[in-house]
């Protein structure tokens, strides 16, 4: 066996199939994470009955913070499951904050009043709120723990066994 | 806290209605998103923020779009966008703030096309590794050469012989009986 060229294609394809395979290995629309394991970004807004929230208020305590919209069918499917955890994990501490994506406080408001909520919605006019937060598209949901980091991003529905696991590591 | 919140609920689902909704300016005067650092210069002149705002806008790709700028894309979403680099344009962030302003946020994935720096290495990486390998065949050239004399000289290839001039009749005698019998 000549070892030379044996060497010699080594030292071609390995690293060739080892940048093939990290390429191909990564989703290139898997949007980044970035915000995860940093400060959640203080906002100030109006709930759709024109109350001030300001997140800064809730800081002390676990926030679930969910972008949704009313044209977003994931959004409907994943309510049920905010109005159960916000139910049970309500009187615990937890807050559950919900920020209007692209959409129309009227909507919102039938919607709600159809659905239910346990938690105030916010109007985030221009987008600045979902900007900062990095939202790509909705629901998106960011768990904030006790001293006010992003603990996780869960972007697409959450599902009732992340809520409740997330919450508990928060508690 | 929980009072207030449970306030906002009830107002939620007793007078629905008695919102905000009409008063879009009490909305908008409210809403503010803390920003992480100040702006590092002054607000620019209204052409000098307008350049930026479009080598921006042209520069960050749109969240909800497949390889479109947010000056390119017609969506809701990219509009946003848009107008939240002009803001920040405005108030005095440089290009550079912005930029990873999004970065930070959405990852550098918002960015149309990667850092400098990996345009580089993309770039000089094929001229390197081509350079190394016509090295290493130069070398390996050079070298099988060198062996090819060190083994000539060592076994030196029969010299071809000089006719001796006393056999020259004879030489020519055979060659003209081969002729001969060749015709």
């Amino acid at each position: 066996m000549n070892w030379k060229v044996l060497g010699a294609g080594a030292a071609i394809t390995v690293p060739l199939v080892a940048l093939l395979a990290a390429g191909f290995g990564r989703d290139p629309k898997l949007r980044s994470n970035a915000l995860e394991g940093r400060e959640a970004p203080n906002f100030s807004l109006r709930t759709l009955d024109g109350e001030p929230f300001s997140l800064s208020e809730a800081r002390g305590n676990p926030v679930v913070v969910n972008f949704w919209s009313t044209w977003c069918q994931p959004c409907k499917i994943e309510h049920p499951v905010l109005m159960s955890a916000a139910e049970s994990y309500g009187p615990n501490g937890v807050h559950f904050v919900a920020v209007l994506y692209q959409d129309e406080a009227p909507k919102a408001r039938a919607f709600l009043n159809r659905s239910g909520s346990h938690w105030p919605t916010l109007e985030d006019p221009g987008g600045r709120t979902a900007i900062a937060y990095g939202v790509a598209g909705v629901p998106e949901t960011f768990f904030i723990d006790k001293s006010g980091t992003i603990v996780r991003k869960v972007a697409g529905p959450v599902s009732q066994e992340i809520m409740v696991t997330t919450l508990e590591q928060m508690l | 806290m929980i009072r207030s919140f449970l306030f906002v609920i009830s107002l939620a689902l007793v007078s629905p209605n008695v919102s905000a909704g009409g008063d879009q300016d009490v909305v908008e005067e409210l809403a503010t998103v803390e920003l992480p650092d100040p702006p590092l210069e002054d607000p620019p002149s209204a052409s000098i923020a307008a350049a930026r705002t479009e080598r921006l806008q042209k520069a960050l790709r749109c969240p909800v779009c497949q390889g479109l700028s947010v000056a390119d894309s017609p969506s809701d979403a990219a509009r946003a966008m848009g107008d939240r680099i002009e803001e920040l344009v405005t108030e005095g962030y440089t290009e550079a703030q912005v930029t990873e302003y999004f970065v930070d946020r959405y990852g550098a994935w918002v960015e149309l096309e990667p850092p400098s720096e990996d345009h580089q290495t993309l770039f000089f990486a094929p001229i390197v590794l081509l350079s190394l390998g016509m090295i290493g065949l130069l070398f390996w050239a050079r070298q099988r050469t060198r062996e090819d004399t060190d083994t000539a000289q060592d076994n030196p290839s029969p010299m071809v012989p000089t006719p001796d001039p006393d056999l020259e009749p004879w030489r020519k005698r055979i060659l003209a009986e081969l002729d001969g019998s060749a015709s």
